[in-house]
């Protein structure tokens, strides 16, 4: 999913279906992390190993946020016109 | 000698405003990300103060419940937002607002979640968890606040035909929009640090 999502051009590149699809998949990978955190911080009682699992789970959510959502790449690849 | 007239001189001028659109839309989109960037400091400076002072414990009182709610309705809000910035940027505002407005709605009832959360927990801002607790969703749900607010601003200039035509035009959206964004950017750190840790 990463890989095609990466491919394709970052801030409303191309139909607003495609734009709006793009979107909906970001949502859902963000959606099924957070389950995952929580069904980690329910099972889990190793506090040190939580720390490292919750954190990284954290740092994936905000790179998905970052890249697809905030639209970084832009700030070096500039806008369309 | 030819000189140019005043014909000229406008369409010379004209040919360069979308260069000038884009540079300053580039500088602007720069200038919000390095504001990101200090702001994100302060956050920052919150979460290590939090294990400093309280290592990785949670008050075992605190709402598993209520922080996951809040947790899907912040995260909910960031996809209306996306959605409605991206309806506007292609021109579609009648959709663009609609999504806007659910946004608002999203983040009006993540801030009285947390409202509800200080109202019910079993700990006091004197005590160590407490202090960490207050501090950082207070400063978060002031970010709520003021995200809110102008989400509503941006809501109201799209009614007004601001954003019409959509593509640079929308940057106001787009540059709100990111805003949102950031808030649930720290609430991805703040929510593990604050509930699901043990």
């Amino acid at each position: 999913m990463t890989r095609r999502l990466s491919s394709d051009r970052s801030h409303h590149g191309g139909s607003e279906v495609g734009d709006q699809r793009r979107g909906l998949t970001v949502i859902v990978a963000l959606a099924v992390m957070t389950i995952v955190e929580y069904i980690f911080a329910v099972a889990l009682d190793s506090p040190a190993a939580l720390v490292v699992i919750l954190f990284a789970v954290a740092v994936v959510k905000a790179w998905f946020i970052v890249m697809y959502f905030m639209h970084l790449p832009l700030v070096w690849q500039g806008e369309e016109a | 000698m030819a000189t140019a007239t005043p014909a000229a001189a406008s369409q010379a001028a004209h040919a360069h405003e979308p260069h000038d659109e884009v540079k300053k839309v580039r500088m602007n989109r720069l200038g919000l990300w390095l504001f990101f960037f200090s702001d994100a400091l302060v956050f920052a400076l919150l979460f290590s103060a939090r294990f400093y002072m309280n290592g990785t414990e949670v008050d075992p009182h605190i709402s598993q419940v209520l922080g996951l709610g809040i947790t899907s309705v912040l995260l909910l809000s960031s996809y209306t937002a996306y959605r409605g910035e991206t309806a506007i940027h292609h021109g579609n505002i009648a959709h663009g607002r609609l999504m806007l407005l659910l946004t608002i709605l999203l983040g009006i009832a993540f801030f009285a979640g947390v409202v509800v959360e200080w109202s019910i927990a079993e700990f006091t801002i004197s005590e160590g968890y407490g202090t960490s607790f207050f501090s950082m969703t207070g400063m978060h749900a002031g970010h709520v606040a003021s995200g809110v607010i102008l989400l509503w601003i941006a809501w109201r200039k799209a009614g007004k035909g601001y954003y019409d035509g959509g593509g640079l035009k929308a940057y106001g959206v787009s540059g709100v929009v990111m805003y949102w964004h950031f808030v649930d950017v720290v609430w991805v750190f703040f929510y593990p640090a604050l509930y699901l840790l043990k």
